[in-house]
């Protein structure tokens, strides 16, 4: 755990998690990059409205009978409203769950610095996608803007950002699809109900 | 755009803003013709048919005319397996490819242990549709075919078109009045699979089927469960009603075959070659056009079994003489042996009734000559019929008919021994033994049967119908 005090606001902030790369300051929405030598401001943003949901920075409980803390979340914006996903040390490791109008996803595997395919702009729901040799069905293909963010997160994204989402099915799991203009990740997860959750406070 | 201003731009032409109105087009020719409904701009004319949103738009209300009865309803809540359920989004669907009034709804609930389920009701059934992400699944696999958890299957067979016609409460995204999905519906195992292709998005849904008891328990007990218990009784009424027709059918259908396949030949045989021919292949020309006669005298026969039935059967003997494109008509009288020894005797007051001697025969062909102008009926029993043999071609080529059998089943009243009086009418000259004559006794008839059989097999098939139809519920119950 390393303590800070906000570039912008002073106020005492500090990171709780080893995978965190950004950390959002809960007083006035300061974003500041997590490097090796400490804190980096990018920005002051307005902080994220209150709508209702399971987690809250800092709770904890288990998913699946495991332990979690909810770290911080980022909050994307798309015509169909909003959708949160949260950064959260699950046992120990990094996860992602990620909230969308009552369905719940919890994603525990990265596989990161994939090639890009050619055709991933062009792509429909319904066609095939090969990442790495994984074929992957896109279930589910949308744009969004970045909203903003809260705590500690995994990613840095410039809140406005406009984001293409995919979401897909490979092996009876749910993968999402997060890309640059570079490099490709890849995320893989599986659906949750609430009974799956328990947050104790 | 307000809800208002979009309603205002549906019913407008797309491209020239002009009002649509309700018309029709006429498909297919014949008696195929068919009016097909569409919405037509009453200003430039294009027409917005079943494939188009405009449509959709245009004849919203249509859809929706049956709204009140269905087994969900908004805000419903109601516990199953266990799981608090609550009622939270419809949506109803038509079929693309119908014009005609073909939905199917879903309503979408979210349950107690916070997953979403799709509830659908299509043609009296009810199903629990939720999410599923299979192991594999390959939409691209070729134009013909998709795989899904290793199976192929048909995009023909499972697959169909379906437009978005009405939406109501709280839904995952912003459904549009005629928006259109593809969709392929298909069963694996036990289960029912639904995949909805849209460009945005693939849903993929695992369900089953739900029996209505479990539902209208779960969800609507204090309404319909009398109701739904009055259904099941009397829909198990006319089952066993149903089945009993069919039993009555199968037994009758038994008494008409042993109608069919009853009768023994009578004791007497009759003698083709020892008859008396009173006329051969006269030529005839009268009202009835030209032909030939003959008038023949078979030895008598006899007939002892009083209130029998018998069957007597003429027909043409094709290896005596074939039946070639022409036709032969009969008329058969059976006269009481006495009545023709009595006749002869007023006119000649002759001896025995017996085999006539040639003045007797010339008697009596005058008398059969005008046997039907008589006072007092000579015969006993009549049986008139047609031979027939027939070719011409028609749509499926060329076809070949006959008819060389003709029989009778008649009530004996008066037992004893009859003459059998033929008269034969031909188009051509026909040998005199080219037509036989034979009689069997102990026929049980099956005519009464078979109207019998029909009868309990309407009744069975309404009954039937009932098993499936019969509904106190202001919903469609398919089964129970």
């Amino acid at each position: 755990m390393a303590s800070y005090n906000c570039s912008s606001c002073g106020a005492p902030i500090e990171i709780k998690n080893r995978f965190s790369k950004v950390l959002v300051c809960p007083y006035c929405g300061t974003h500041h990059k997590v490097r090796v030598d400490g804190l980096d401001p990018a920005g002051k943003h307005p902080k994220l409205a209150e709508f209702p949901s399971l987690f809250h920075v800092g709770c904890r409980g288990t998913i699946l009978g495991k332990p979690f803390t909810a770290m911080g979340r980022l909050r994307y914006k798309y015509s169909g409203g909003f959708f949160d996903e949260w950064f959260i040390d699950y046992d120990g490791e990094p996860g992602w769950f990620a909230e969308d109008e009552g369905t719940y996803t919890l994603f525990t595997e990265l596989i990161e610095a994939m090639e890009v395919p050619e055709n991933i702009q062009s792509l429909k729901a319904g066609q095939n996608i090969m990442i790495g040799d994984r074929r992957v069905m896109i279930k589910e293909k949308g744009h969004a803007t970045i909203e903003g963010g809260e705590g500690e997160l995994f990613h840095y994204m410039e809140p406005g950002s406009p984001v293409t989402y995919i979401d897909g099915i490979w092996e009876g799991k749910k993968t999402s699809v997060e890309f640059t203009e570079d490099e490709l990740e890849l995320f893989i997860g599986r659906v949750l109900l609430k009974r799956d959750i328990v947050v104790e406070g | 755009m307000s809800d208002d201003q979009k309603e205002l731009k549906a019913i407008k032409c797309t491209a020239c803003n002009g009002d649509l109105g309700r018309s029709y087009r006429l498909e297919g020719s014949g008696e195929d013709q068919e009016e097909i409904p569409i919405a037509k701009c009453l200003s430039c004319g294009k027409e917005y048919d079943q494939h188009t949103q405009e449509y959709y738009e245009f004849y919203a209300d249509t859809f929706i005319t049956d709204l009140e009865n269905t087994v969900f309803k908004l805000g419903l809540k109601g516990v199953l397996d266990g799981l608090e359920y609550e009622i939270i989004g419809h949506i109803r669907y038509q079929e693309e490819e119908e014009y005609e009034l073909s939905t199917w709804d879903e309503w979408l609930a979210v349950s107690s242990d916070g997953g979403y389920h799709w509830f659908v009701e299509e043609d009296g059934e009810i199903y629990d549709f939720e999410e599923y992400a299979p192991q594999s699944i390959n939409l691209e696999l070729s134009p013909s075919q998709f795989e899904f958890e290793g199976k192929k299957y048909s995009r023909e067979s499972t697959g169909f078109d379906a437009r978005i016609v009405f939406a109501q409460g709280e839904l995952s995204w912003e459904p549009e009045i005629g928006e259109q999905m593809k969709c392929y519906d298909f069963k694996a195992g036990k289960y029912y699979y639904t995949i909805e292709q849209s460009e945005d998005e693939v849903s993929i849904t695992k369900g089953k089927r739900l029996s209505h008891k479990k539902v209208i328990m779960a969800f609507r007990k204090d309404e319909y469960a009398e109701k739904y218990e009055n259904t099941v009784r009397k829909r198990k009424v006319y089952k066993i009603k149903a089945l009993v027709y069919l039993v009555m059918a199968l037994v009758s259908m038994g008494f008409a075959i042993r109608g069919c396949i009853s009768g023994n030949p009578i004791k007497d045989k009759i003698d083709r070659k020892n008859v008396v021919v009173i006329t051969e292949n006269e030529y005839k020309q009268d009202k009835a056009g030209n032909y030939y006669l003959h008038q023949l005298l078979y030895s008598p026969v006899t007939l002892d079994k009083a209130g029998e039935m018998y069957e007597v059967r003429v027909a043409v003997d094709t290896v005596v003489q074939p039946l070639s494109l022409e036709w032969q008509s009969f008329k058969l009288l059976l006269i009481k042996e006495e009545r023709i020894a009595e006749f002869l005797k007023k006119k000649q007051a002759a001896g025995p009734a017996g085999r006539p001697d040639p003045a007797e025969m010339k008697l009596m062909k005058e008398m059969l000559d005008e046997v039907e102008t008589l006072d007092d009926p000579l015969e006993s029993f009549e049986f008139s019929g047609e031979f027939w043999d027939e070719v011409g071609y028609d749509d499926e080529g060329r076809w070949h008919e006959s008819d060389t059998i003709a029989t009778k089943d008649f009530l004996l009243d008066d037992p004893g021994r009859y003459y059998l009086y033929l008269e034969l009418y031909s188009k051509n000259k026909r040998k005199t033994d080219s037509v036989y004559i034979s009689f069997e006794e102990n026929i049980r008839s099956a005519r009464y049967f078979v109207i019998l059989i029909f009868v309990f097999i309407v009744l069975m098939i309404i009954n039937q119908v009932r098993t499936k139809s019969y509904n106190e519920l202001p919903f469609e119950v398919a089964t129970y």
